[in-house]
């Protein structure tokens, strides 16, 4: 267990170090000294792509008593922890608009909404060609209503196309605004801790200052432009002044505070990161850097919204880690592909393809109950960060070689704050919309809202999850 | 010309928007088993924009290359002026480091750091999709940061305009700082709201922290000002010149325009005195201006940069090879691979006779040691030497470069499917509809094990739903099967000899068969449907959008001066600076 309580951030905050080494932390003044035992509740997204096996993926549980159930091959990784985990099972992902499944399943897994017309064609023969999502994730939402101002949300990817488009963005501000997720570790980790790795507060304290001084000039620049904008170019440039006053406001709350640091691999020679970072092989050295620093980020209360983009949908990464050999390649429906994640999922009826696609499934179940027990080992007002947190493991697809979305595979990990019952399997056999998952987190996170998404497709919290 | 506007109604019912493979389907991943990288993540999004088969099958878009040159002067139906659209730009990732190590002498390249600029058409300075997320806003609050502090060390003078504050004076070297280097970063002389803002953080910095320090948080404010990131094109006393409100550009904003488009970066000091002085107000002063800017070495970072985005080999650096298969495969080589391509480009413009015949089917090159192993030359006795490929009777110009090769291939393969349509859309602009899923499994088991690339793929033109869309890309991609993933030669695959018969359809005049991709070359090297296609792809990348009706004039009049001038690609670029789309602009109703 690494002791992180609050209540020592707050000694540290008076002066006195704890540990080494310690940095000096930008928090929200009011919630960090204000209510000190208070249980901040925290949203994490987190993202594999190309559908499952689910018949490998569906615990078998007892449905007189969902607490009594056994997991598959898939989830098996987290039986060590699964008193914090939920399984929610058998919701239906609505479909409807443009794109193709893919396409669909990306833009509407936390958004519950359509995508918008644009100017992509999915691979599908009669359906229109799509853009981004038409409506905020609910990441997003979250992170507005009740987010840190001072940093709404954080979110990482690994393994995530440059290109921006609807299958490779998964989390939006708004309608057509994807959200970039950082791929980069050692940046993120300079973007979070760098100015607090300089021990002298008085420094910092002048740094805030120049900062607060330049923030107001750039947002005042923004302010007198946008109005004199034509509508589309308003609208874009009124995004650039929206993430300026999201910086304003975190210059200017900002107070100093101390927090323990995650030790990182070596940083790379600078020209070596983008060459480490897009090597296929390098996936599970990124994603456990990035899981460790933002652990500590929510932890330290840097944020209380999260997001993980481990690839994207239809991203094609070879699991070499897990012995599939890029040499043997696969059939897919006659064209010879190497065995990627993605040209397996095609192939997911086939014995061998199937096989790798559980072991890729159980891999992702692996990192992901490392990152819950990375989140339980932080302690936290009589509990864990990982009890005040919904961590949400969830896929564009349930099947990838059907590009289904019914039933649609998600896992929760955390109470949220005691909102959410743990230790049990939740069945819905697709009579229940997935928006209404999205609905119950945003009102776990105490937004209070009474739908989610496209309204047609929601029909209310789901109460079998709820305390 | 048929063939186009064939594809053009199939586009429009959809009857043929299927395919049978994850050929393309699955290329947007990451380097090892994309293509390159490349052709997976740059493609998907560029394939087909609006408008791309409708435009370029458009009578008498190609129709008039012999034809006297049209232009607004003389084409009554350009009589009118038609700028067509001009959305707001934002710098891209590369126009940044470009302007911050020409303003400000830093090489560090900031912009690698930032999230990636909006694609769409294949190029990814696309204004409607340079809208910036929440990390890029953070990424370019701490690159001023970082790029300021650096620049007040090391560059101190230079910031300051030249202005000395021991001698001169601090006030005067304000004014010097504000006039000189704030001119450069906004491209027209400051504002006087602007210069009002930027003096009180000043005063505060220098009340509060001294003087450099307050230059310097000027500076942050400057690199994070929209008069800086935003080409911004709202001249107050613009007058519209006809009553659908088209307003001709300042002489600042076309010194910026031109400067973008030629260099990649912001004018310098030399161009915005021309604009001050009115130097710039003319068609022919523009020109002029032009021409002297493609001889000016910054030109061949433009060069670079629509080559890699044309040519879609800008990741080809990433792209990771079965090393068994592929002994030559090394990440230098894949370096040095895409040196090449920009080695030769720049040597077209600078040295050589600039013509679109030879971009296409030159045989002499850029090698270094890796490559002239690779393509069985003697290697130069250092560094990168121009090389004949001509005895080798295996290379013409860019289509069979190492780099282009690789980044239409995948991991183990060559991949006639991503060839064939990379010809089709980036050289010929025809679109091709991504793959239909729903499709995918109608394609019968077959054992690949003895079977060549060529055979194996073969096998999708039998299935007739599945020909529609392959008939398009694979007899043409076919003629590359000389080449393996890493671009070397290969006579034989699985023992079997090589069939590099190919048909070329699309292209007009020079369609029909051929054997192997030097004699494609040189078909497409004389297609009109390629050189129309040619002025519509660097229209794209210098609009940052599609083109649209709007812009008939102003693209048949670039495509008749290239085919005037005998292909001469400067002159392509000079006249995409002689059009509306270039010299004007629309004013959609926005208070100045």
């Amino acid at each position: 267990m690494k002791p992180l309580d609050r209540r020592t951030f707050l000694r540290g905050a008076g002066g006195i170090l704890v540990g080494l080494p310690l940095l000096n932390i930008m928090v929200d003044s009011r919630r960090a000294s204000a209510d000190p035992l208070a249980k901040p509740r925290r949203l994490v997204l987190w993202f594999t792509p190309n559908g499952t096996i689910y018949e490998e993926w569906q615990p078998v549980v007892d449905k007189a008593d969902p607490t009594k159930f056994t997991y598959r091959k898939i989830l098996a990784p987290l039986a060590s922890i699964q008193k914090k985990v939920t399984v929610v099972d058998g919701l239906d992902m609505r479909r409807g608009g443009v794109g193709d499944g893919h396409q669909q399943g990306m833009g509407h897994l936390w958004t519950g909404v359509e995508l918008l017309a644009g100017d992509i064609k999915g691979g599908c023969a009669d359906c229109d060609k799509a853009g981004f999502a038409s409506g905020p994730s609910v990441d997003q939402v979250v992170a507005k209503e009740v987010g840190l101002p001072t940093r709404p949300s954080i979110d990482v990817g690994a393994r995530v196309s440059e290109t921006k488009n609807m299958w490779t963005r998964m989390s939006y501000s708004a309608a057509n605004q994807p959200i970039d997720p950082e791929q980069n570790p050692w940046a993120l980790f300079e973007t979070l801790f760098a100015d607090s790795l300089n021990p002298d507060t008085q420094a910092i304290a002048r740094l805030q200052e120049e900062r607060r001084t330049v923030v107001d000039a750039v947002l005042g620049s923004y302010k007198s432009l946008t109005p004199r904008l034509g509508q589309e170019d308003r609208q874009r440039v009124e995004k650039h002044l929206d993430a300026v006053q999201t910086m304003h406001t975190k210059f200017h709350a900002a107070k100093t505070q101390v927090c323990e640091l995650p030790k990182l691999l070596a940083k790379p020679d600078d020209k070596e990161i983008k060459n480490f970072i897009k090597k296929n092989d390098n996936m599970p050295a990124l994603m456990k850097l990035h899981m460790d620093i933002v652990a500590y980020a929510l932890a330290c209360d840097l944020t209380r919204v999260a997001t993980f983009q481990w690839d994207n949908s239809v991203g094609n990464t070879v699991y070499t880690w897990l012995g599939i050999n890029p040499e043997d390649k696969v059939d897919v429906a006659g064209n010879l592909e190497t065995p990627g994640h993605h040209s397996l999922s095609h192939i997911d009826s086939q014995d061998s393809a199937r096989a790798h696609l559980i072991d890729i499934n159980r891999w992702h179940a692996e990192q992901y109950a490392y990152f819950l027990k990375q989140l339980d080992s932080f302690e936290e007002s009589g509990g864990t960060v990982l009890d005040n947190s919904a961590v949400v493991w969830g896929n564009e697809l349930a099947r990838g070689g059907a590009h289904s979305s019914d039933p649609a595979p998600f896992v929760i990990g955390g109470g949220a704050g005691g909102t959410l019952r743990t230790g049990r399997v939740v069945t819905y056999d697709k009579k229940r919309p997935h928006n209404d998952l999205l609905l119950t987190l945003a009102q776990s996170m105490g937004v209070k809202l009474s739908s989610f998404g496209k309204p047609e497709w929601c029909t209310g919290p789901l109460a079998e999850l709820m305390t | 010309m048929r063939t186009i506007l064939r594809l053009g109604a199939w586009l429009v019912t959809g009857a043929l928007s299927v395919a049978c493979t994850g050929e393309i389907l699955s290329a947007p991943e990451g380097s090892l088993t994309g293509s390159s990288g490349a052709a997976g993540s740059g493609n998907r999004p560029g394939t087909g924009g609006p408008g791309t088969a409708g435009t370029t099958g458009n009578p008498g878009a190609s129709g008039n290359a012999g034809a006297p040159p049209l232009g607004p002067k003389n084409d009554p139906q350009c009589a009118q002026l038609h700028p067509g659209q001009a959305p707001v730009r934002r710098l891209t990732r590369e126009e940044y480091d470009h302007v911050v190590l020409d303003v400000l002498g830093d090489d560090t390249a900031p912009g690698d750091g930032f999230p990636p600029d909006g694609a769409a058409n294949g190029f990814h300075n696309a204004a409607d999709k340079s809208t910036v997320s929440q990390l890029a806003v953070d990424k370019l609050q701490e690159a001023a940061e970082k790029v300021s502090a650096r620049a007040l060390k090391n560059e101190r003078s230079r910031v300051l305009g030249g202005c000395d504050p021991a001698k001169q004076g601090e006030d005067a070297c304000v004014t010097s700082f504000l006039g000189k280097t704030g001119r450069r970063l906004f491209r027209r002389p400051l504002g006087p709201d602007e210069e009002t803002a930027l003096r009180a953080v000043i005063d505060w910095g220098r009340k509060e922290r001294g003087y450099d320090k307050a230059i310097e948080l000027a500076l942050q404010v400057m690199l994070q000002h929209p008069s800086f990131l935003y080409r911004l094109e709202l001249s107050p006393d613009a007058k519209a010149t006809d009553t659908k409100g088209v307003v001709k550009l300042t002489g600042y904003e076309v010194a910026t325009r031109l400067s973008f488009l030629l260099w990649s970066t912001g004018p310098d000091d030399a161009l915005l005195d021309q604009a001050r002085d009115g130097k710039l107000d003319t068609a022919e002063q523009v020109r002029a201006a032009a021409e002297a800017m493609l001889k000016d070495d910054r030109a061949r970072r433009t060069l670079r940069s629509f080559h890699d985005q044309w040519l879609e080999i800008e990741e080809v650096d990433y792209a990771e090879r079965n090393e068994k298969m592929f002994p030559q495969y090394s990440k230098e080589l894949m370096t040095s691979m895409h040196e090449e391509t920009s080695r030769f480009v720049e040597a077209l413009f600078f040295e050589g006779d600039r013509k679109l015949s030879t971009l296409l089917s030159a045989r002499w090159s850029y090698v270094d040691a890796d490559l002239a192993k690779l393509y069985g030359v003697t290697p130069p006795a250092s560094g990168f030497a121009r090389a004949d490929l001509g005895p080798t009777k295996q290379r013409a110009g860019i289509l069979t470069h190492a780099s282009v090769m690789t980044s239409h291939a995948k991991y183990d393969r060559s991949a006639p499917v991503l060839r064939g349509r990379f010809v089709r859309q980036r050289l010929l602009c025809v679109s091709i509809p991504d793959p239909d899923m729903n499709v995918m499994g109608l394609f019968p088991d077959i054992d690949p094990t003895n079977l060549t690339t060529r055979q194996y793929f073969e096998e999708h033109v039998k299935n007739p739903v599945c020909a529609g869309c392959h008939e398009l890309m694979d007899p043409i991609g076919f003629g590359f099967e000389n080449y393996d993933a890493v671009g070397a030669w290969r006579t034989t695959e699985k023992n079997q000899p090589i069939d590099a018969t190919g048909s070329l359809s699309g292209a007009g005049s020079v369609d029909g068969d051929y054997t192997g991709a030097v004699e494609l070359a040189d078909k497409l090297a004389s297609s009109t449907e390629l050189s129309s296609c040619m002025a519509s792809q660097w229209f794209r990348y210098g609009s940052g959008r599609a083109e649209t009706d709007e812009d008939s004039c102003s693209l048949n009049f670039a495509r008749a001066r290239l085919s005037a001038s005998g292909g001469d690609l400067r002159e392509l670029l000079v006249a995409l600076t002689q059009t509306d789309a270039f010299l004007y602009r629309t004013t959609d109703g926005a208070a100045p």
